[in-house]
């Protein structure tokens, strides 16, 4: 700077180089901070006096009024200085504190959707290495739920995993917890660097302690950095409670909505099992009574028709309790191979008995055999074949097909009652669902629910088929083929 | 018709309406009734009563029907027929494989429980070995291994010929899918089960005139089979 002036004094005005030399205290302020710029202001001065000012190469001056110049620019570039190097701190501080509001605010947005407990703990355990320089920890209760009083050692579940010889930790973590303030910074003598401890705080109490690694050992760690560690515990407590309410709310409206589904079927089950009970009663006290004046015929007949609503309402109890196994998923399915044809000869002979139709049947050439459970898949087919008796008039056929596609062997019944039409073709496996044109009474509506229930058990797919211009629909149940092992 | 009047029968439930309904169902077809709430009150009636045969429901609260089975069977012959319910396969092949000869699903019709109920009773009196069965246009000799239907000679494999002997000397009773490997094949064929479907099919395909329609071999559904008698 001095040469420069040294160049110019003749020409400009030394007020005027004053202003120069300030401007490159200032300069030096700014990129190298207070003490660089303090010390180049004494020089500055220095310089000024010794080459700037006659006489030249002196330290005395002629004109006292230099004096004045010379403390105010030693006083100006020392305040400038000052001021720049505080403001530069100052920046400093604002960034990092930006950083850290940043980091708060990334963690806050991915706690706000994270939607299970596992994800709020990454989330945190991630951020928590971005805050603090190496891995803290979180520690959490158990059942992470929080209990007023006092929580015990066994009570804590620690993320990631402490090994075993870290009592002392989890003594201090308990300390934290219980007394719901932060604790001092401690060293702790397994891990050798200092950390501290903040309280998880919720509503219910405290349900954990975050530890933060503190990269200095003074004895308290600057405001700043306490605020951030104070908002994230916070954030972190936060998100955990909410997790903890929402599955509470969850099984609360899971519980309402099971509470409710057993009311509809209490409902729909009463009218099923009254109504057959009506013929079987109305049967056996006309029998009972001395002023009947039934026929022999008439009388086979009550008898023979108390009988077939007998057998609906002991298939009404059965498909109640499948309802029940599938919903409860406890669908024991035994996987025996099953001959089909056998499957559907024992079927229709069970049925021939309480239907009064009779059905066609068509099988393949070759035995088809399949994996699954003679019972449930004679119970599914029972079903459907009820359903096709239900849905068709008394006189119309009812066929039967089996043959196998590929590696399926597919069992196809069909009725001519009417067709469905395509809207209600999704809804029809569905609970307490009933056609508009149930014909032949007793039904929960659970038949088809329970037969999909039970083929996709055994792996295997059930579809609808219908027309309605040619009146007929097909119920098509596919299972995968079992081939036999060669004998 | 077999005379059944003096035939003494026990009944082990614990429901009381069951018990009543089958008293008088059976009383009036001349059996003599004696009844039993529990298995241990059943056991010591069969020791102080000596019935003929046992009618026990498998669903007996206290002692689970499975014990009583093996109780008696240790030192009992007396055929047992038990009553299940439907959905409970696994007791009832356990039932089965402990000792019990036959089984009825409630509901039931009582026809059925006396057609079988004749057919244990027919092991009562040890006869002479049975050189063969007929029923119906079924005709086997288990000596000459030649096997009729309506006068017509089938030509069965010898598995085939053994699988219905076996069915038909326990004819009108049920075998299990285990009984019946065991007796055909041996113990170290149980896991082949897949074997004895493929065979019952094969007879089935021979003997049955109304294939898949089943005249004498009836299955029973995840038990095992058994072979009508008509009466």
């Amino acid at each position: 700077m001095t040469i420069i002036g040294l160049a110019v004094r003749r020409n400009i005005n030394p007020t005027n180089l004053v202003m120069l030399y300030l401007l490159a205290v200032v300069i030096i302020a700014v990129f190298w901070g207070r003490g660089p710029a303090v010390f180049s202001a004494v020089l500055g001065v220095l310089c000024f006096d010794v080459f700037l000012v006659p006489p030249y190469l002196t330290f005395a001056v002629e004109d006292t009024e230099y004096i004045i110049t010379f403390i105010s620019l030693f006083l100006i570039g020392v305040l400038i200085s000052s001021l720049m190097a505080q403001l530069k701190e100052q920046m400093l501080a604002a960034r990092d504190r930006e950083e850290r509001v940043s980091l708060l605010y990334e963690l806050s947005k991915k706690l706000a959707i994270a939607y299970s407990l596992t994800d709020v703990i990454n989330s945190i355990q991630k951020s928590i290495r971005q805050i603090a320089p190496y891995d803290s920890q979180l520690f959490l209760l158990n059942d992470s739920i929080g209990h007023m009083g006092e929580s015990k050692k066994e009570d804590f579940a620690i993320y990631p995993g402490l090994d075993g010889n870290d009592s002392k930790i989890i003594d201090d973590v308990v300390t934290v917890c219980n007394s719901g303030k932060p604790s001092e910074i401690i060293i702790e003598p397994t891990l050798g660097l200092p950390v501290i401890y903040f309280p998880l705080a919720s509503n219910l109490g405290n349900i954990g302690a975050i530890s933060f690694f503190v990269n200095h050992s003074h004895q308290e760690i600057n405001p700043d950095m306490r605020k951030t560690f104070e908002a994230f515990a916070n954030l972190s407590a936060l998100a955990i409670e909410r997790v903890n309410l929402s599955n509470q709310a969850n099984k609360v409206q899971l519980i309402k909505a099971k509470e409710e589904m057993q009311s509809i079927l209490l409902n729909s089950v009463s009218h099923d099992f009254r109504t057959p009970l009506v013929t079987i009663t109305g049967a056996l006290s006309s029998l009972n009574s001395p002023s009947e004046n039934l026929n022999h015929d008439d009388k086979q007949s009550m008898i023979k028709q108390a009988l077939r609503e007998a057998e609906k309402l002991n298939r009404l109890v059965s498909n109640l309790l499948n309802i029940n196994r599938l919903e409860s998923d406890i669908l024991n399915i035994q996987k025996d191979p099953v001959d089909v044809e056998d499957l559907i000869g024992s079927t229709i002979d069970h049925m021939e008995d309480y239907i009064d139709r009779s059905i066609n049947v068509t099988v393949s050439e070759k035995s088809l055999y399949v994996l699954g459970d003679f019972v449930f898949l004679q119970q599914a087919l029972i079903n459907v074949i009820d359903n096709a008796v239900k849905y068709s008039p008394d006189c119309s056929p009812l066929e039967m097909k089996i043959y196998n596609n590929k590696n399926f062997v597919i069992i196809e019944v069909k009725d001519y009652g009417g067709g469905i039409p395509e809207e209600e073709i999704p809804n029809i496996f569905r609970k307490f669902y009933r056609g508009e044109k149930s014909r032949n009474g007793a039904g929960t509506g659970l038949g088809l629910t329970i037969v999909k229930g039970i083929i996709d058990a055994h792996n295997g797919t059930v579809k609808v088929i219908s027309s309605k211009e040619e009146r007929w629909t097909i119920i098509q149940i596919s299972l995968p083929c079992y081939l036999i092992p060669e004998i | 018709m077999t005379n059944d009047s003096g035939i003494r029968v026990l009944i082990i439930d614990d429901e009381i309406a069951i018990r009543r309904f089958l008293r008088t169902s059976l009383q009036a077809s001349g059996y003599m009734i004696i009844e039993a709430h529990t298995g241990e009150e059943g056991i010591a009636e069969i020791i102080n009563k000596r019935p003929d045969l046992v009618i026990l429901d498998i669903g007996l609260p206290v002692i689970d029907g499975i014990e009583v089975i093996k109780k008696i069977r240790e030192w009992s012959d007396i055929p047992i027929l038990i009553l299940s319910v439907m959905d409970q396969e696994k007791k009832k092949i356990e039932a089965l494989d402990a000792g019990a000869d036959d089984y009825l699903t409630k509901p039931f019709s009582v026809g059925e429980l006396m057609a079988r109920m004749r057919v244990l009773m027919r092991r009562i009196n040890p006869q002479v070995i049975e050189q063969g069965f007929e029923s119906s246009d079924l005709r086997i000799d288990f000596n000459t291994r030649i096997v009729m239907v309506k006068n017509l000679e089938i030509s069965l494999t010898p598995t085939e010929f053994d699988l219905l002997r076996i069915l038909a000397q326990n004819a009108g009773k049920v075998m299990t899918h285990k009984q019946i490997i065991s007796l055909l094949w041996g113990e170290s064929y149980q896991g082949e089960s897949h074997l004895l479907r493929v065979n019952i099919s094969n007879l089935r395909k021979k003997i049955e005139p109304n294939f898949p329609r089943p005249t004498y071999i009836i299955t029973e559904p995840g038990v095992g089979y058994r072979l009508k008698i008509s009466d």
